[in-house]
């Protein structure tokens, strides 16, 4: 509820409307230049454009390449679950002498309600919190992000004016998100049920760009034949669309549950002190003094990327084998 | 058994299907003919209940079909690619209309293994049909059609995407199925050879409109207008004016490329303009010659396509030389 503490309400809602303008104007443009410059191309096959580097000049291309990819996104992965497990600090009234070496005190210190505080949630507590709240959001994704997606497959006139409207939530920011529903629903922020909501609207744009083309893609001509063969509406959607669009659906719902688990900006406005989720519990240690609280951050980022790759690797697990790819 | 009642559709405010009316009989294959562009695809969704006819109806055994969604009414539908079920093996996709229908399982089996049977294609029950060539791609899909016993069948141009020798065998096979089942069929193409091999009558589609239709013999015998004539590749359409009434009841026509005398069955008028057809084949008893230098000599089969400098052709048996200048004798009559 750090909404509360913001001076200044309406400067807020001003700086959001003129953010959420400049958002809107770029994805009306990007709407714009896609239409007019999209290029059909062949799809190669997985392969055809590997080779090994030859010159000089590739290969200097690729080492920095892979330097460049590995600075910038393994290390500060790898940072974390190194500074969870490794103590820099010093000890209470001993400020001068630094101390070093591994530990999982900040783990077992998670499980410890030390100052006896209300705002004290167990790690398992809040894990909790926020894969409820992903499962929530994936359903509810799916659930409005099949229709609309659905309705963007079908080239009409509506496709100009929804298309920018599905990217705004892309472009502009969480808290400014936040913000819209604290003003309109701020009459429910005492329920948990605005944040599966929210967290939906940050993965909407997502989850139709992935069902989008894989709905396209499926010819008309396929669900002509199924229903001169005998299948209702239902019966075509659940026999034809259903199963060639699996793959796609699992992308749909692996954006939809990883977004819902990392996102921060709008949670950290409308979630309830009592059901924080992990990015929430980590701005709580983060924002308390001591090394001790800065390595439980560490400790709870560390949970919440292990939590993520594992629902990954456990949604790809779903795929079922045979269905190929479409 | 399957009645258009005068079909009207316009298509982004041009008229695409103007008052079309037809019937096919039980056991009866019909060809919807025309060139791209001539509604005859869209006719045929009309029919299948993909589309709605901005006016007219369909009806089946005299039960109007306007408000009968595609799905209860029973016909099947072959389409040039196949649109077999890309998720599904051969079994599966022959079994689809079955399952639909919740047949058991042991007859859904039975009557998979029979329609695949009959389009020769036993044995590839667990194939994946993208594994498949075009060709049995085909076949799969016409399995998948007969499996259900339709009332109906239709075809949009099946064999488009097939090359020749597989157009011609499949070509074959249809129509041994088409009279075995009995089941009546509508077949939509713009291949003449196809149609007037297949059809049991065809109906020829030009601008929205049904212009001729006929037993492929009585078609080809008397195309009847200048477009029929043209657009089946039967001859030579020379346009000319009828240039007075013979004694014998024949008139003499007057065209650029020469004077013809013709039998005209139709009432006309002196320096009326008329089309006239000149079949390309030489017939020593005929009266009327058409001439000119041989520009291009075509082998074809058993014949030659001599194409004159005129822009007139006929077949010969024996190849003239080029710039070789030639008369023959061809049968020429006279177009309403």
């Amino acid at each position: 509820m750090r909404v509360l503490r913001l001076p200044n309400l309406p400067l807020a809602a001003l700086l959001s409307v003129i953010q959420l303008i400049c958002t809107l104007i770029v994805s009306l443009i990007y709407t714009r230049v896609v239409t007019r410059t999209t290029i059909q191309t062949a799809p190669r096959s997985a392969g055809a454009n590997i080779r090994k580097p030859k010159t000089v000049r590739e290969k200097i291309f690729i080492t920095a390449s892979v330097i460049l990819l590995t600075s910038f996104f393994l290390l500060p992965l790898s940072a974390l679950p190194f500074r969870s497990l490794f103590r820099i600090e010093a000890d209470r009234g001993q400020r001068g002498e630094v101390q070093y070496g591994f530990t999982t005190d900040y783990y077992t210190e998670l499980f410890i309600n030390r100052r006896g505080s209300v705002f004290y949630v167990p790690p398992i507590q809040a894990t909790a919190n926020s894969l409820g709240y992903a499962g929530a959001t994936v359903a509810l994704s799916l659930l409005l992000g099949f229709p609309a997606a659905l309705a963007l497959a079908k080239p009409t006139r509506l496709e100009k004016i929804l298309d920018p409207l599905i990217i705004l939530p892309l472009g502009s920011s969480a808290v400014m998100l936040g913000l819209g529903f604290i003003i309109s629903f701020g009459a429910w922020l005492t329920s948990p049920v605005l944040v599966p909501f929210a967290h939906t609207l940050v993965a909407l744009p997502f989850v139709i760009r992935a069902l989008q083309p894989a709905i396209a893609s499926i010819p008309d001509r396929l669900r002509q034949a199924a229903s001169s063969l005998g299948a209702s509406p239902l019966e075509v959607w659940k026999n034809i669309d259903l199963p060639i669009l699996r793959r796609a659906t699992l992308a749909a719902a692996t954006f939809a549950f990883t977004i819902s688990l990392g996102e921060f900006g709008a949670t950290l406005l409308i979630s309830r002190p009592e059901y924080p989720t992990i990015p929430v519990a980590i701005e709580r240690f983060l924002s308390q003094p001591g090394g001790l609280n800065y390595g439980q951050a560490m400790a709870m980022a560390t949970i919440l990327m292990f939590l993520t790759v594992a629902s990954i690797l456990l949604i790809e697990k779903f795929r079922l084998p045979g269905s190929g790819e479409f | 058994m399957l009645e258009a009642h005068h079909i009207f559709k316009t298509y982004e405010s041009k008229p695409l299907l103007k008052d079309i009316s037809f019937h096919v009989d039980t056991g009866e294959t019909i060809c919807l003919l025309g060139a791209s562009g001539s509604g005859k695809s869209t006719l045929l969704r009309i029919i299948a209940g993909l589309e709605e006819p901005d006016s007219g109806f369909v009806s089946f055994a005299g039960q109007n079909l306007s408000s009968a969604p595609p799905h209860l009414r029973d016909f099947g539908l072959v389409f040039q690619d196949y649109a077999l079920f890309p998720h599904l093996n051969v079994n599966e996709n022959v079994g689809f209309g079955l399952r639909m229908r919740r047949l058991p399982g042991d007859e859904i089996l039975r009557r998979v293994a029979n329609s695949l049977e009959m389009v020769n294609m036993s044995g590839f029950e667990n194939r994946q049909v993208t594994d498949l060539s075009g060709g049995e791609q085909q076949r799969v899909a016409l399995a998948r059609a007969l499996a259900t016993r339709p009332r109906l069948l239709m075809f949009d141009e099946p064999l488009g995407a097939l090359d020749r020798t597989l157009r011609e065998e499949l070509l074959n096979e249809l129509r041994r199925i088409l009279h075995r089942t009995n089941i009546p069929a509508i077949y939509v193409t713009h291949d003449q050879e196809e149609a007037f091999a297949i059809a049991d009558r065809v109906l020829i589609l030009h601008d929205g409109e049904i212009i001729r239709q006929g037993t492929p013999a009585d078609v080809w015998a008397n195309p009847e207008s200048a477009f029929v004539a043209g657009f089946l590749g039967l001859g030579n359409v020379i346009v000319g004016k009828l240039r007075g009434n013979r004694t014998d009841g024949k008139w003499k026509v007057e065209s650029g490329l020469g004077v013809f005398t013709v039998d005209c069955a139709h009432k006309h008028k002196e320096g009326e303009k008329i089309h006239l057809l000149a079949r390309p084949f030489p017939a020593e008893k005929e009266s009327n010659v058409i001439q000119g230098a041989v520009e291009d000599v075509v082998f074809q089969q058993n014949r030659f396509k001599v194409t004159l400098d005129n822009g007139l052709y006929v077949y010969l048996s024996q190849a003239p030389a080029v710039g070789e200048k030639i008369d023959v004798r061809v049968k020429v009559e006279c177009l309403a």
